[in-house]
This record gives C-alpha cells, structure tokens and sequence, in this order.
C-alpha cells in the first residue's frame, strides 16, 4: 500500500514537472534538418512455404508506408509448395495468416528467410534468423484506469466480420466513449494524456539503449519505435477528437511526433493520415446518404495551413489523394488532383507515388480510355481489346455478358450459378463472358482468382466504364447486369435473366437455335 | 405545416409495427432484409477495410453508423446491394 502511494506521488510530481514542456508547443508542423536516406538493400526477405491445405491460402500482409506504398500489400499462394519473396526496406513488421489463424505479427529484415507451414489448420513459422527482441507496451494497468472514466471497450459486441478466403480477421470491439467527460473533466484527461507520453518516451528510451548494445539489432528496434510513437500519437489524436482540448492538440503538432526522424519513420504514412484525420479535418466526415466519408479533398487544399515542413507537406497531400481514391474518387477529380499536385510540386520526387495512384485507379492512358464511342476492355494480362472486335471474332456464337465487380455482393454470390450455366452448356456455341467494372485493378485480379475466372478467355476488366456511350444508353448503373447478344452481335437482351434463373436457359435455348 | 393543414394536433408518426398492422406486411424481418445491408469498417490507415455480416438497416442507418473500434477503424453502413 506504502508502495502503491509514494509510487502515485512520485508519478505525480513527475506528471507537474514535465506537463509545461509537453504543452507549450507549437500548433503547426514544421521541422526539419532532415538527414540522409539510407541506402535500399535490396536483398529479398524469403518466404519457403509448405503447404498441406488443398486449395487453402497462405497470406502475407504488409502495412502501407512510403516504402510500400507501390507495391503489393498482400502476397499469397495456395500452392503445395512455393517461394515468395518481398522487398523490404531495411526492415518491417508482416502479418502471416490463413483462414483459420488470425494474423501472426513477424518482424523481418533484409536476406531473412522465413519457413511457413500450414497443417491442420495452423501455421507454423520458422524465422532462421529470427532475433530475440524485446518489446513494451504502451499501455499499462495505471494507464487502462485512467483511461477507463473517458473509454472502455466493449468486449461483448464484437463486430462480426465477412469471412474471408485469404485470412481470419483478428477481433474489433466497439468503443464506449463518455463524451461528457472529455469535456469535463479536463485534469483527469490531461494527467492521462502526461502519463501516456511519459511511458512513452521512458519505452522509446529503452528502445533507443538496447538498440546501441546490440547493433545487429537496429532495424528490428526502429520499427518498434516508430511503432510505438504512432500508436501514442494516434492515442493522443483520438483523446483530441472528443476532448478539443488545445493543450493536447499542441502536444500532437510538437517536436515529440515531428522531428528530425519523421522523415524516415516507417509509420510516417498512417500518422499522416491521423493527422489529417483528426487535426486537418476536425474528426468530422461528410455524409453521403448515411454512408461517412473523410473529406480528403478541402484536407489537400488546407494541409497547407498545417504542415510547413517542405518534405512532409507533399507527402500529407499524397495521403490526402490517396484517401481520396480509395474512398472511391471518380477518376476525372483525381486527375485533376494529381495534375494540380504536379503544379505545386514540380520535381519528379514524387512520381512513383502518383504512377502508383494512376495505375492502381485506372488512370493511366491505358486503363483510362477517353474514347466513348467504344468499348474498351483489357483481359487478365492487360492486354486491350475492343467489345465490338470481340463480338466479331465470335460471329456465329451467342455471347452472355456477367456485368460484375470485385466490391458487388450479390454479383459474386451469383458466381458459382454463372460458372454451373456455363458448365451447362460447355457444348454449345456461347461465349460466357465475365466484364469487370471494378476501378481498383488489383481488387479485380484478385476477386477474379478466388471466383476461379482469372485465366477464363472472356474476363475482362472494362477500361472506359462508365464513360463510353454503350453504358450510359443501357443506364449500366446497378450490377449484377447480364446482357446477351446473338450469333450476329446484336444485343438481344440488354437486361437478361440472371444465371440462376429457368429463364436464362429458356432464353439461351431460343436464340441457339436461331 | 402539414398538421395544421390536416387538423392533426395530437397526431403522432406511427412506429414501423403500428405502421404494418394497418397498411399490411410483415412483422418479422426475414433474411432478405439483412441481405440489403452491412457494415464497412475503414481501416485507421485511410486504407481499405472489412465488411461485417448482415445487419438491419437500422443498424446500419443509426445503431453502429459512424461507431469507433478498438483498432481505430470506424464503421459505416452500406444499404444499397451493389455498391462499392
């Protein structure tokens, strides 16, 4: 008891000491004296898998960086046996996962080679060079109650997420935020935000020591310490975003989260988001119907207001593009983002970051077709193609058109009915043909190799959607849609049966005979 | 401005059961109204998300619209049964 009392005093006097420097900050973001970049190795981190799961997936996932920000966030492979192989920068946290074991955290660094074995439903990984890091916690028992008058989360309502093919989703729980005592109980909050930032810094400390004595280890700590330093500035932001209290939105913009090393931080990328999130756009989102969605773009033309740093300014408004069409951004306003961008910053710095956004969302010449008068297609290997050349080159067989995305519920559900009609009539001269209006390019891939379609002749991914002439007569909006032309190209049906229905074979039997 | 139009003082919306007692359907919902609605929640990196199972619109339109998560994501509600 003597203990637990002068340990609460010492800690107070600690909190009364440090509370005026970590308040009296400044509001704007600006630094920075910014130090080298370090050189790439590009030596692959290895991934030998076995796997015993017929037909089950093997996941690997990494967190969006600047770093990652070109690349594939997820690799897997369902084959028996496969190699897999990552560029990573220095180092980096993955996520190892199967349908049936939720996410395994691994940290890894260049030239590792990692064993992965999925057997009876569980994943074994054997990291050959795994090192022996010691990692804290940010939150503590001390902190958890303080924590507890402004908010708890509720661990009997988890939210019930989608099964998914490629993974098991770790558990989320609702928070039960007392907003009232955010706004009143404003001491409380701050003697909480002063004891979070204290761990903090004494866990960064410690991070920063074990680091010096073991060298080889430097990597693996500099991840947990961006790591840390993103988790308590978004702790920070989330106390801000009930609270609007000042002293803690100065604490968000100070030399704590913004200093010399924001630069190369790993977690650079999601603080900005944050940041932007929270602070830039005042937690507020716009409703779109009841859908909410971050205003991504009065954040790109006011972040300016915010951030001075000349490096992470462009960086905050790649995020703010990034968001944007990841929100679902229709293709002209992010064209006219990234043009804008181009204005504003006119070195080529920043190129492979807005290729990536351009190819990712179908921007790019190819994926972007201006031409309305045609349709425009690409098939899996992204070559391109004409609808109207397609429908010619097979004249004389009927062609079912499956008007599908990787986002549309209700179209995939129908998937297994369209592959049983087309097994149906293998035989016969039509051409099920599966047209893609998804935006997103790696979404389609994607959606296309678990709905088993992805090496099918006629899957397509419509370049010009929703542009061309031929979608807006035929008012393409809803999906599922089904179209069938006959053996002449003609378009028959411009709303056909869907696959489940006796109609379609109804239909399908009239015109083959035709 | 309606219920001066129509004398209505008293009068009172009729909640959605009163509402299918006098103009017919049915009371229970059934599959096909949780088909039309589900919950995205927006990962705290800005970056994609998870859909929840089925949901009542109610749910989705109010109940857990706009609700915080541990992991910081944030739910929204999707009721239209082909939208992204």
């Amino acid at each position: 008891m003597k203990k637990t009392v002068s340990f609460c005093l010492l800690c107070l006097i600690l909190f009364s000491c440090n509370s005026d420097s970590k308040t009296k900050k400044e509001t704007t973001v600006k630094f920075v004296e910014n130090v080298e970049k370090p050189i790439v190795n590009t030596n692959p981190v290895t991934f030998i898998v076995s796997n015993e799961m017929k037909n089950e997936y093997v996941s690997i996932y990494r967190n969006i960086s600047f770093d990652t920000f070109s690349t594939e966030k997820h690799v897997y492979t369902k084959k028996a046996n496969d190699t897999l192989q990552l560029d990573v920068n220095v180092g980096e946290k993955l996520f190892i996962t199967s349908k049936f074991t939720a996410k395994d955290t691994l940290l890894v660094k260049n030239g590792d080679t990692i064993f992965l074995n999925l057997k009876d439903k569980k994943i074994t990984i054997t990291h050959k060079n795994a090192a022996n890091i010691k990692s804290f916690k940010l939150k503590n028992a001390i902190i958890d109650s303080l924590t507890s008058p402004f908010y708890i989360i509720d661990y009997n309502a988890p939210f019930e997420l989608q099964s998914d093919k490629y993974q098991k989703l770790n558990p989320i729980y609702p928070l039960r935020i007392h907003r009232e005592n955010f706004k009143t109980k404003t001491a409380d909050l701050e003697q909480l935000t002063n004891v979070l930032v204290d761990n903090y810094i004494m866990i960064s400390n410690k991070y920063d020591s074990l680091s010096a004595k073991e060298l080889s280890k430097v990597s693996y700590y500099k991840i947990l310490k961006d790591e840390l330093n993103q988790a308590t500035f978004f702790e920070l932001n989330r106390f801000y975003s009930y609270s609007k209290n000042k002293n803690i939105k100065e604490l968000i913009s100070s030399n704590l989260f913004f200093n010399k090393e924001t630069i190369d931080q790993s977690t650079l990328y999601v603080k900005l988001n944050t940041f932007i999130t929270k602070i830039v756009l005042d937690g507020k989102r716009i409703r779109e119907k009841f859908k909410l969605k971050l205003d991504y773009k009065t954040a790109y033309d006011s972040v300016s207001s915010y951030i001075k740093d000349k490096k992470l300014l462009p960086l905050a408004k790649i995020v703010c593009i990034n968001g944007d069409a990841s929100q679902g951004a229709s293709k002209e306003e992010l064209i006219t983002y990234i043009q804008q961008f181009k204005n504003e910053f006119p070195d080529n710095s920043y190129d492979d970051y807005l290729n990536s956004i351009e190819e990712t969302y179908g921007l790019s010449k190819r994926f972007n077709i201006k031409d309305t008068d045609a349709i425009h297609l690409v098939d899996i290997k992204e070559k391109a193609y004409q609808f109207d050349e397609f429908l010619k080159k097979n004249k004389g067989k009927l062609v079912y058109v499956d008007i599908w995305a990787s986002w549309c519920a209700p179209c995939r559900a129908a998937m297994p009915d369209s592959k049983k009609l087309a097994e149906i009539y293998k035989e016969k001269d039509i051409v099920f043909t599966y047209l893609s209006i998804d935006r997103n390019k790696s979404h389609w891939k994607k959606a296309a190799e678990t709905e088993g379609i992805k090496n099918h002749p006629a899957s397509f991914l419509a370049t010009n959607y929703p542009k061309a002439t031929f979608y807006k007569e035929l008012k393409v909006k809803t999906i599922p849609r089904y179209l069938l032309f006959d053996k002449n190209g003609k378009l028959v049906h411009e709303n056909a049966p869907g696959p489940d229905s006796d109609e379609i074979r109804n239909l399908l039997d009239t015109y083959i005979t035709k | 401005m309606l219920k001066n139009i129509l004398k209505l003082e008293d009068a009172r919306l009729l909640d959605k059961q009163e509402q299918k007692q006098i103009l017919g359907g049915r009371l229970e919902l059934t599959q096909a109204d949780y088909d039309k609605c589900k919950l995205w929640t927006t990962n705290a990196d800005g970056t994609g998300g998870s859909w929840s199972g089925y949901v009542t619109y109610e749910q989705a339109s109010s109940e857990w619209n706009g609700t915080e998560y541990s992991d910081g994501s944030i739910a929204t509600g999707y009721c239209c049964a082909s939208c992204p």
